[in-house]
């Protein structure tokens, strides 16, 4: 050989890629004498025959390339130095991206980026539904920041690769795999009243517990399902005796107790009320979020109640021994009158002497906050004789409450007037009265505490001018008054112990 | 001068009592009566309630003692009119009250209220549609000369 020749040397990693590694190399002649060779350029000196040798200096640091990027294919040897590195990804953070994510804060980690040094980078994936913008962190190769974002038409599970192609990080040799995953759902906060609560709450029966939940779904999810538990205790939905429920008067349907069983549970909002009292309730929700394709499960939320209220008291009675006869006057005109009771003045201001039965709420504890009211059920009141009435049951007379004649304490002295058209007038009655108890908190219900049976039965009877009371003579059957004892009210009872009819009892028309 | 006494007329002539009962000047009456409805509009046959507010407006303790017959507290009286002037049935006091279920004796202390609902259709046919004026009244004491103290008047339209 005479004159120059210039050389090569490429080397091989095992992924394929290739590098002109000519000037990274030792060269070697086998002859000096035939030729010499610096960095590749061999100059002839004699005719004959040698071999050229380049020793390629270290390919890439260990600690930048994984196993197989850093091993030469082919003729090199590994030796300290450096050769250009293609653009390569080791990591993505956040690792999964999150669903519905705006302008979350990416991190890809690596090595090669300082080719993209000063240049902002639109990073490409597979999925129209993820974008991200970023940059390389000034003086680094191993790292670029940015931000992304990924839209609610993104589908979860897929591996999402990016990297090569477009402006982004083009030169990137193979692709990274990340899935998009479901964000946390966020712990719900439970509301009572509208005001959100902690800790034990100390309530009161009949206490309207009007609950509702607080949290902010994050963005792309939806609720799928949610649940209240249980309500422990002894809850029901409501009760409706048109008189307060509705702001109405009394209503021909009745009062009935609404069964918490046919309220929906799985709503934002639950409300319920307490009937007795009871300690250590809890009541939990959770809810399931869902968005992409999936779902994922709320932790659950727990508030604890302890329910106070009227508890340990009964309902005395006082009344009357029999049924009597009594002038009194209604409307300027006097009458005789068979009462249960001893009465006397006007039917508008009677005095009693006894009236025929009084009753008085007695030795009840946690009473504050709260009043008395009674509620009368007729259980039958037939009027027979020279007037004949058989009244319908229910409600007495579409009273609701029943009135109190002072705090706790209320009466009844049914009356009928003697015409002087009537010889005989006979009235068998029987009643109960419920005791209940009404908080004053917003919205609350009357809460029973205990009902008291009782009746009267007897007859009037005349000869003659029975316009006169002297004429009138009053007949006692049985013993008037309470029918059994006091009955305390417990959830065990029908409809939890409440007071239920269908019907006002009207008396006749 | 002429305007004030055109004005007093018009106010004894609105205060002017129903003849053979008399009313008590509000600044002097023991209680006063104050009516409401929740349903000022019924379909005819309908019942109406009226709630009606019984307030010791006295320094002293007032009877306030219900007796109910029929669903309406026979101590009261019922003013029912059909507004454009048409008469409205009325049931006879007496008979309703022949048979009463309810009798509560109580007392009011000065200051004190207490609510109650009435019928007021069972004794009043409020059948016919139209507007109807309600007004409830109630003696003062056991004495007629005493006069009566009158509530405020509604109206409830009875729709067809």
């Amino acid at each position: 050989m005479k004159g120059t020749q210039q050389e090569t040397a490429t080397g091989t990693y095992s992924t394929g890629a290739q590098y002109n590694v000519t000037s990274g190399s030792t060269w070697t002649s086998s002859n000096a004498k035939v030729f010499t060779v610096s960095a590749g350029l061999a100059k002839g000196l004699a005719v004959g025959t040698a071999t050229t040798t380049a020793t390629a200096n270290l390919p890439v640091p260990m600690q930048a390339c994984n196993e197989q990027e850093c091993e030469f294919a082919g003729m090199f040897q590994t030796v300290p130095g450096t050769v250009p590195q293609p653009p390569t990804i080791t990591s993505v953070s956040p690792s999964p991206l999150i669903f519905g994510a705006t302008g979350g804060i990416l991190t890809i980690n690596g090595y090669g980026f300082s080719v993209y040094s000063g240049t902002t980078l639109t990073i490409n994936f597979d999925s129209s539904s993820i974008t991200a913008t970023g940059s390389v962190v000034a003086g680094s190769d191993t790292q670029i920041m940015g931000t992304y974002s990924v839209a609610c038409d993104a589908t979860l599970g897929a591996s999402i690769s990016f990297g090569g192609g477009g402006d982004g990080l083009t030169g990137q040799s193979g692709q990274f795999g990340i899935n998009v995953a479901l964000p946390t759902a966020p712990t719900p906060a439970i509301k009572l009243g509208g005001n959100t609560i902690s800790g034990t709450q100390s309530v009161v029966v009949g206490q309207q517990i009007a609950l509702s939940t607080s949290f902010s779904l994050p963005p792309c999810m939806s609720i799928s399902s949610q649940q209240w538990s249980q309500v422990p205790g002894d809850a029901i939905a409501g009760y409706t005796n048109d008189g307060t429920v509705n702001g109405g008067p009394p209503d021909p349907t009745g009062g009935q107790v609404a069964d918490l069983a046919d309220v929906a549970s799985n709503t934002s909002a639950y409300t319920f009320y307490w009937v007795y009292p009871d300690n250590s309730l809890n009541m939990t929700y959770s809810y399931t979020m869902s968005g992409g394709g999936g779902s994922v499960g709320s932790q659950v939320a727990t508030a604890t109640f302890n329910v106070a209220g009227p508890s340990g008291g009964t309902m005395t009675n006082a009344h009357a021994t029999k049924l009597t006869i009594n002038t009194l006057s209604s409307s300027g005109s006097t009458s005789p009158y068979l009462d249960y009771g001893n009465l006397s003045g006007t039917v508008a201001s009677p005095t009693c002497t006894p009236c025929g039965i009084t009753f008085t709420a007695s030795g009840f504890s946690n009473t504050a906050g709260g009043a008395y009211l009674f509620v009368q059920l007729i259980n039958s009141d037939n009027v027979g004789g020279s007037s004949t009435c058989n009244s319908p049951i229910g409600l007495d007379s579409g009273s609701y409450p029943y009135p109190s004649q002072s705090a706790g304490e209320t009466s009844d002295s049914p009356l009928v007037r003697l015409d002087p058209t009537d010889t005989t007038i006979t009235r068998s009655f029987n009643a109960t009265m419920y005791v209940m108890w009404q908080s004053t908190t917003a919205g609350s219900i009357p809460v029973p505490l205990g009902y008291q049976t009782w009746a009267f039965a007897g007859s009037a009877s005349c000869s003659a001018s029975c316009s006169s009371a002297s004429n009138w003579t009053a007949k006692t059957t049985g013993t008037p008054g309470p029918v059994g004892a006091f009955v305390a009210s417990t959830a065990e009872q029908a409809d939890s112990g409440y007071p239920t009819w269908d019907a006002d009892a009207t008396g006749c028309d | 001068m002429k305007n004030s006494l055109a004005l007093a007329l018009i106010a004894a002539a609105a205060a002017a009592p129903i003849p053979g009962q008399t009313v008590m000047a509000p600044s002097h009456q023991p209680f006063s009566i104050a009516i409401s409805t929740a349903r000022t509009s019924v379909k005819a046959g309908a019942a109406v309630w009226v709630r009606i507010r019984l307030t010791n407006t006295s320094d002293h303790e007032i009877n306030a003692s219900v007796a109910r017959a029929r669903e309406v507290d026979v101590n009261y009286d019922y003013d029912v009119r059909q507004v454009g002037g048409g008469t409205v049935d009325k049931l006879d006091k007496h008979d309703m009250s022949k048979i009463i279920q309810t009798v509560v004796v109580r007392a009011l202390k000065p200051g004190e209220a207490t609510e109650e609902e009435s019928r007021v259709s069972r004794m009043c046919k409020m059948i016919e549609p139209g507007e109807y004026a309600i007004q409830v009244s109630r003696p003062i004491s056991d004495d007629p000369g005493d006069g009566v103290v009158k509530s405020n008047t509604i109206t409830v339209t009875v729709t067809p």
